[in-house]
């Protein structure tokens, strides 16, 4: 059967492979090779009889998905072990190892994510989203990066006439910041 | 060029209800890898997108016709809306003789006041600061 482009109605339609390239957040980049219709009359590509779109779109799904192990083993690595994960975020125990064996939803693997660029969150969730441990999770974003960033990192907070002053002072490094995690001393007016 | 002022030339729920039929709304080649840019990996995920027929803020841009072929002369309606807290999308569309409708655009606006300003990086300096 001639395939008919969609586009022009021209049957000079072929059969192609291309790559692709995928970007899969906190991994390389996936390579992923798939048939596409491509019309030599008007050079419009795609997938005309709807027959390929659902396997790129289950190729692309496996490619994320199998970022989420190597997620994982990092958040290990840095001391966020998965029965804490699991019990912060009131998980059922051993979902993780679900997620491990590549059985994880889109809305798991986005939590992984959020969770790998900010940690602390587990904190804030791990205490009930307290209104104590949000507050202390938006504070300790700038204060990170003094911590990073200078040495002597100084925080002082002023309250006068209901009017909360934080004042974050620090000497900047001139070389690239450790990641040795430095005391903050806090001082109250 | 057709004025501003035109009226949008299609229902714009014909377009959003076609989606759920399957073959009868297309993306073109240009569209598709521009919409990666806003995290649609495949044509069948921006077809779902439009399906929803959830547009924030949305307002007609242009109705003009097109002025290459096959479909020279067949008009096509342009949207913009806001997709997410400060991006927009020019959104433009068309129907074939066939009834098969065609986005053929799919980008950040490029002019306006929802056009990104050239000038906008702002975590350049950041990036300075940590080397």
């Amino acid at each position: 059967m001639n395939i008919i482009c969609p586009f022009c109605d021209s049957t000079n339609v072929e059969k192609i492979e291309i790559k692709e390239i995928i970007k899969v957040p906190f991994c390389d980049n996936v390579v992923i090779s798939h048939p596409t219709f491509r019309c030599s009359n008007c050079e419009e590509e795609g997938d005309f009889d709807n027959s390929l779109d659902k396997a790129l779109t289950i190729a692309i799904d496996k490619a994320n998905n199998m970022s989420a192990l190597s997620l994982m083993e990092e958040l290990s690595h840095n001391g966020i072990t998965m029965t804490y994960l699991e019990k912060a975020l009131r998980l059922p125990f051993r979902t993780t190892s679900r997620w491990k064996r590549g059985e994880i939803s889109h809305s798991a693997l986005a939590l992984l994510r959020i969770i790998r660029v900010s940690p602390r969150l587990l904190e804030v969730a791990d205490d009930n989203f307290s209104p104590e441990a949000i507050a202390k999770y938006q504070i300790s974003r700038p204060l990170d990066f003094f911590e990073k960033n200078t040495t002597n990192p100084w925080v002082s907070l002023t309250l006068e006439q209901n009017l909360l002053g934080i004042c974050f002072t620090g000497n900047i490094l001139s070389s690239v910041p450790h990641s040795t995690v430095q005391e903050v001393k806090w001082e109250t007016a | 060029m057709v004025a501003q002022s035109r009226k949008p030339y299609y229902d714009l729920s014909d377009l959003v209800q076609s989606c759920a039929i399957r073959g009868m709304v297309r993306v073109s080649k240009q569209a598709k890898d521009d919409a990666k840019g806003f995290g649609f990996g495949t044509e069948t995920r921006i077809i779902e997108f439009v399906s929803l027929g959830v547009f924030e803020s949305i307002e007609h841009n242009n109705t003009d016709v097109l002025d290459h072929d096959p479909d020279k002369g067949s008009p096509f309606d342009a949207y913009i809306f806001r997709i997410g807290p400060t991006k927009h999308v020019y959104f433009a569309f068309y129907k074939r003789h066939n009834g098969v409708w065609i986005i053929k655009s799919f980008h950040l606006p490029t002019f306006g006041d929802k056009a990104p300003p050239l000038s906008h990086s702002p975590f350049k300096l950041l990036e300075g600061m940590k080397k």
